[in-house]
């Protein structure tokens, strides 16, 4: 058994720590609620290329009504709100489909953003819906970060067919998900 | 479907999740559309695995930069720039509006809480951190069950895992002492009755609940406790 660490030099637990905290510029303030808005868009997008260039997007988009005098919440809710309208513009890009039509899909009709640990548990939930081989393939695949080669081996198969059962894995989950 | 369009199709989908397990761009075109439900599944699953994301260091900096000056970073591509009313931003974010802002914005930063009730809100779901079993054991904190003062949380440290010890009458409830947005040690304030985080000023309830509106942090996790003859001990290395 070893002993553990209840105090440090010149603190005893539960004491008041006063730790030097340089002052925020507003430039940093606004980076700091930018940060939430990335977060919000990265768990979408999955991907930091377009994450960024959303986030961008959003931020731009937000200046001239940071002038308005609005408030704190109608600026957070204006920053969710613009990113909810990036995100449907980059779906319907991508897959040619109406903004209208996606507006009404799960992944932007929310009204508020949801907690960041909440697309987590949801995945948690989606995966263990699913038949176990399709669970695993997704969980090296996807959270792991295990090569479709490796993921492969590791379920012995080949990597033609890993990849069919990717797909297959995925359309599953997506189902779960309409379901969810 | 035939089994080599499906192949086909298999292919493809992989090649586009390839793309975005790597940072890249999703290269989906209006082609994919009979898989979107499963692409955008694929999207979904890659944007959990960082836990809570943060922008890169660069592009905080480039955004910095283009809210510093109300303009674009060379960076930016055309598509953001167009759909982004750059030309409505230019020069809009001047001194006295980052003034109006930080006023604004200054409300979100924790405010002092009132003493809440360790019991009054029952434990939501939330992660719990284990040591890799080979190198996880139980130490000893040092600490005696009566030496913990209830509504008050107490800092330890076990090997590797930073915790905070908070009684709830013959039990301890552990949780991590690192914040969720960066991995700066929290602080227990006492006189405003919340861990702070010191490098964003960031605030957590007694109970390890984010205390930020809209877009809350996610809780600090649990980490596991035991009481042994009175010595409380934490599941660390």
């Amino acid at each position: 058994m070893q002993r553990g660490e209840p105090e440090r030099h010149g603190e005893r637990p539960g004491e008041v720590v006063e730790m030097p905290v340089a002052p925020a510029s507003p430039v940093d303030v606004a980076l700091e609620e930018l940060e939430f808005v990335y977060a919000y868009i990265f768990a979408r997008v999955g991907n930091r290329a377009d994450a960024e260039d959303l986030t961008q997007q959003v931020a731009l988009k937000a200046i001239p009504r940071l002038r308005s005098g609005a408030s704190v919440a109608a600026i957070r809710s204006y920053l969710f709100a613009t990113a909810r309208s990036a995100l449907a513009a980059f779906w319907s890009a991508r897959f040619g489909l109406p903004q209208e039509e996606l507006r009404e899909d799960l992944w932007v009709r929310s009204e508020q953003p949801e907690p960041a640990g909440e697309s987590i548990e949801r995945v948690d939930r989606i995966l263990s819906k699913l038949p176990a081989n399709y669970r695993k393939l997704l969980e090296l695949r996807f959270l792991r970060g295990y090569s479709l080669k490796e993921v492969a081996a590791e379920l012995g198969t080949t990597l033609g067919g890993i990849k069919v059962m990717q797909l297959r894995a995925l359309r599953a989950a997506a189902r779960v998900a309409g379901d969810d | 479907m035939t089994e080599s369009g499906e192949e086909r199709r298999a292919e493809r989908v992989d090649r586009l999740v390839g793309d975005v397990l790597a940072g890249r761009h999703l290269k989906a075109t209006p082609s994919d559309a009979a898989d979107r439900e499963a692409i955008r599944m694929a999207t979904q699953l890659a944007g959990t695995r960082e836990g809570y994301p943060r922008m890169s260091p660069a592009f905080r900096r480039r955004l910095g930069r283009m809210l510093e000056k109300g303009e674009a970073p060379a960076r930016l591509n055309r598509r953001a720039a167009l759909t982004g009313g750059l030309g409505l931003a230019a020069g809009a974010l001047g001194g006295s509006l980052l003034a109006q802002l930080e006023g604004r914005l200054a409300a979100f930063r924790p405010h002092p809480a009132g003493t809440p009730d360790p019991l009054a809100k029952p434990p939501t779901s939330r992660s719990i951190i284990e040591p890799r079993p080979e190198l996880a054991r139980w130490v000893d904190t040092g600490l005696k069950l009566t030496d913990l003062a209830e509504g008050v949380p107490h800092r330890v440290a076990a090997g590797a895992i930073g915790a905070f010890l908070l009684r709830r009458g013959d039990q301890v409830v552990g949780m991590s002492s690192y914040c969720t947005h960066l991995p700066c040690e929290l602080v227990w304030q006492e006189d405003r009755k919340l861990l702070n985080c010191p490098c964003h000023n960031l605030g957590f309830d007694i109970e390890g609940q984010s205390l930020r509106d809209g877009y809350p942090l996610p809780a600090l996790p649990f980490v596991k406790v035991r009481v042994r003859n009175g010595h409380v001990e934490v599941l660390g290395t």
